[in-house]
């Protein structure tokens, strides 16, 4: 026999055999028994969940001669020449591969013929967003008066690209996704009448992959028979999915929950010469803290994880070890790290770096990261920046490049003088940068706009460096058109009675601001510090 | 080329014979990885296997389906290429589904093979819906993605999907030094910065460009401590000579202090990729702090995203040196 796709071959053919989607289904079935049918349908959701099925069981439903129970008999003659897939009276249009312009015409052209077999000629619009707003239109005339013997069903991922002429025609059902148990009791009853052996764990790790698509569980499914053995066991599984074994997983969250940076330096890199995926990866690990923080906070965490007995416990055992706090931080930094894997060409460094920020929080307080700190602040000291509160006051304001120094970042080099670090320079800086905008207010006010929040440092070498805030790429780049910093040039010579050169930065932090009127930098240097060291190791001092 | 002939990816290789074998063939893959890592090559053995018309072992590389193959002029295998510009439109895309639709002329199938397929424009992806998920019961589609997540679910979920596994640092060492005559020790080096991907491997070792480029980015690195604000911006200029491999020498950089990271944490130089480079790479250890390493590859980070958002190249460049 030819083999096809289990998610092919398994497609419903009766609502009974639609899974997870009762409500839906329910009335449904109810509309067809009493016989109550609307003209146009809208079944959204997300993918695999039984929106292109359901319209097909529908369709046939409709028409069929005893439905029993609302479902299609599939044996009276309407429903067997239904199925032969080349019938009159189910058009399945594809609105997405060419924009269905022509189909919508056609079909306008033609709802006026009535069905051939059956009551009712049925349209499936299936991927209905793609539509052109000429084709929409189109169909817009068709549903507002339908003849009698016609239906539409629109199907989509998308309902929100649906323009509300559109929407507001439909009745709407909403395809959830598939609940794992769901999946998994497909699943079984499918291994079962196709007769292969599948360890339930794995049906339970394919149905958490799935996210609650159906046909992604049928796909992995198929994929993972025939690969180990006779039966599908949970290995074979994880091996198709290349996620690491789920005790490599456990082992790594152990040595995040216990800041061991070394340990998991060793294990990214087992990981890497296994061959693993590292995003992959990185997901599994992401799903393995979320588990340990439900465990932490919900009562009833066994509701909410679906996995075996012995890896509930290992779970249970796990989280008693780690705090809160720690497994939130570490969910937040994998998930960054996971969108950052999306543009970086070296995931495994990604990762690593991730695993070094969750172990290292600024405010561990450890003896080597105390002095590293210490010496870190020496120096800041050094280049004139004190801890301690005074009012908001113009004194406080600091040049760009200084608060970045600030950050904590930099050690050699950096603060090495050349952008006056010594406090007259910074508030020179800071006064001869009001002058200018002063002067750039007045003739050219757009521009003003541009650079109001942005930081300037002067050096003696004639380059002052604007710095902007770190979401204000765009008026930098604005900023930096040769007119304007020609402009800008001539504005702070104006000032200070010498040539200079512009450069526009970036700046790495918010904290980037030198307006005179921002907010107080002390302020924000408490909290730098309070970050650093912990807030028991800062002490304000008011003077 | 044939599977015995793949060095690495051994299981993905060894699912894909047993597709072969038991003549499951499905009607919709995805083959995802780095581009260099070898999808094109073991997507062509596998289609060659699947239209082989040899009785033993397939692709036999002798029937008259695979010299065809081998010759590139099959008549039913199908390529979609994206060539010189920048997307997949949806017009190859309805070229295919107009295509599809014939019976093969010679073989009991036809192959579609989408090279770059995380290039298809939303439009071209959303066309292909309907027929990747049911096509005409003789046609297979191989996609080829460099990423996954640039290719919508919906077409995630109708393939079944093969990610390509990198190498391990023996494995591309292995490759180079069948392409190329150079002490083990040196195909060591490129085959760490790899990164697991053969084809990165080779382009490295055979280019002269590469290693020229290489010691400048070093030389900068090097000396990084000793520069100021001005000398630091001073060093656009080389990144402004190698404007077209920018992200080359982000990897580099990245590459670079992830080293002197590592080093800083665990000590241990076998973690270290730069591996030529170790007493740098221990004096820069003691100098930098944990945080200012995180910062900088921070930046390098965010240097990439901002240049692949088409950000202005001197700005950000300048931004970033600043920021090292
Ligand atoms: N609710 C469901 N119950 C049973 N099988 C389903 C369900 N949803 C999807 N499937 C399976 O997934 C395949 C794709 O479903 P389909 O209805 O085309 O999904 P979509 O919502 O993306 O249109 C079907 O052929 C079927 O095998
Ligand atoms: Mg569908
Ligand atoms: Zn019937
Ligand atoms: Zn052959």
């Amino acid at each position: 026999m030819r083999y096809t796709a289990l998610y092919r071959q398994w497609r419903p053919e009766t609502f009974d055999e639609v899974v997870g989607q009762d409500a839906t289904i329910r009335i449904l079935k109810n509309q067809i028994k009493s016989n109550r049918i609307a003209h146009a349908y809208l079944f959204c959701g997300s993918r695999g969940t039984g929106k292109t099925s359901t319209a097909k069981v529908f369709a046939k439903a409709v028409n069929c001669l005893n439905p029993i129970d609302g479902n299609p008999c599939l044996k009276c003659e309407v429903c067997q020449k239904l199925s032969t897939g080349s019938s009159m009276d189910i058009i399945e249009i594809d609105a997405a591969s060419n924009n269905g312009v022509d189909e919508i015409r056609e079909l306008r052209d033609k709802v006026k013929y009535p069905p051939v077999v059956g009551r009712y000629k049925v349209y499936i619009i299936d991927e209905v967003h793609m539509l052109s707003t000429g084709a929409f239109n189109a169909l817009l005339k068709t549903l507002e008066e339908p003849p009698e013997h016609i239906i539409f069903i629109l199907a989509t991922t998308e309902p929100h690209r649906l323009p509300a002429t559109i929407l507001s025609r439909c009745q709407r059902f909403n395809f959830k996704r598939i609940a794992n148990k769901s999946i998994v009791s497909r699943l079984a009853e499918i291994a079962k009448r196709t007769e292969i052996q599948v360890e339930p764990e794995a049906l339970y790790t394919i149905a958490r992959w799935a996210e609650g698509s159906m046909r992604d569980a049928l796909s992995l499914l198929d994929q993972c028979i025939g690969f180990g053995g006779d039966a599908v066991s949970n290995e074979d599984v994880l091996a198709v999915l290349g996620t690491a074994d789920q005790w490599f997983v456990f082992a790594v969250a152990e040595n995040i929950i216990e800041g061991n940076v070394s340990e998991l330096f060793y294990q990214v890199e087992q990981l890497i010469n296994d061959g693993r995926d590292v995003s992959v990866f990185l997901k599994d690990l992401i799903n393995h803290m979320r588990n340990l923080l439900v465990i932490k906070v919900c009562n009833d965490a066994a509701q909410l994880i679906d996995v075996g007995e012995d890896t509930f416990k290992a779970y249970m055992e796990q989280a008693q070890k780690a705090s809160q706090e720690r497994l939130m931080r570490a969910i937040d930094i994998l998930c960054a790290a996971e969108s950052e894997m999306r543009w970086s060409s070296q995931p495994r460094v990604s990762l690593e770096m991730a695993l070094v920020k969750i172990c290292r929080p600024e405010q561990e307080v450890t003896l080597d990261a105390l002095l590293d700190r210490v010496a870190k602040l020496e120096q800041q000291l050094e280049g004139g920046v004190v801890v301690k509160q005074t009012s908001p006051s113009r004194k406080g304001a600091r040049a760009a490049s200084k608060s970045q120094a600030v950050d904590g970042g930099s050690t050699v080099g950096k603060e090495g003088g050349d952008n006056g670090s010594n406090d007259d320079g910074g508030a020179a800086d800071a006064h001869v940068w009001e002058e200018v905008l002063g002067i750039i207010k007045k003739e050219r006010i757009a521009l003003y706009g541009f650079l109001k929040d942005c930081g300037f440092a002067l050096n003696e070498k004639g380059m002052a460096v604007l710095s902007f805030p770190a979401d204000q790429q765009f008026f930098m780049e604005s900023m930096d058109r040769e007119d304007n910093r020609n402009f800008v040039e001539k504005a702070i010579e104006k000032v200070v009675g010498k040539q200079v050169k512009v450069r526009c930065v970036l700046a790495d932090q918010k904290t980037a601001r030198s307006e005179p009127e921002g907010k107080s930098q002390n302020e924000e240097i408490i909290e730098k510090a309070i970050d650093i060291f912990g807030e028991d190791f800062v002490e304000i001092v008011d003077d | 080329m044939n599977f015995s002939d793949v060095i690495g990816q051994s299981f993905v290789v060894k699912r894909l014979k047993q597709i072969i074998e038991s003549q499951r063939i499905g009607h919709a893959y995805l083959f995802v990885g780095s581009k260099g890592i070898g999808k094109k090559t073991i997507a062509n053995i596998f289609a060659r296997g699947i239209m082989c018309k040899s009785q033993g072992h397939r692709p036999c590389d002798l029937c008259r389906s695979c010299r065809q193959f081998n010759s590139g002029n099959h008549p039913d295998v199908y390529r979609v290429q994206k060539g010189d510009k920048s997307s997949i439109g949806v017009e190859q895309i309805r070229n295919v589904l107009e295509d599809i639709h014939l019976k093969p002329y010679e073989s009991s199938r036809k192959v579609y093979i989408i090279e770059d397929a995380h290039a298809m424009t939303v439009q071209a992806q959303n066309a292909f819906l309907k027929t990747l998920e049911e096509p005409p019961f003789f046609a297979t589609i191989i996609l080829l993605a460099e990423k996954s997540s640039e290719l919508l679910p919906t077409i995630l979920s109708r393939c079944q999907v093969f990610r390509m596994q990198r190498l391990t640092r023996e494995e591309v060492c292995t490759i180079i030094i069948s392409h190329f005559d150079m002490p083990r020790e040196r195909a060591m080096l490129f085959a760490g910065l790899s990164g697991g991907i053969p084809g990165k491997g080779l382009q490295l070792a055979g280019s002269q460009e590469f290693n020229q480029m290489r010691s400048d980015v070093f030389k900068f690195l090097e000396e990084i401590f000793d520069y100021n604000d001005i000398d630091k911006m001073t060093q656009w200029e080389l990144f402004n000579q190698y404007k077209d491999r920018i992200d080359e020498i982000l990897d580099m950089l990245v590459i670079w202090f992830r080293d002197i990271l590592s080093y800083k944490e665990t000590g241990d130089s076998a973690l270290v990729i730069n591996i030529d480079k170790l007493p740098v790479i221990e004096k820069q250890a003691s100098l930098f702090t944990i945080r200012r390493i995180r910062s900088i590859i921070e930046s390098i980070e965010r240097t990439r995203r901002m240049l692949k958002g088409n950000a202005n190249y001197q700005l950000t460049i300048e931004n970033l040196l600043l920021n090292m």
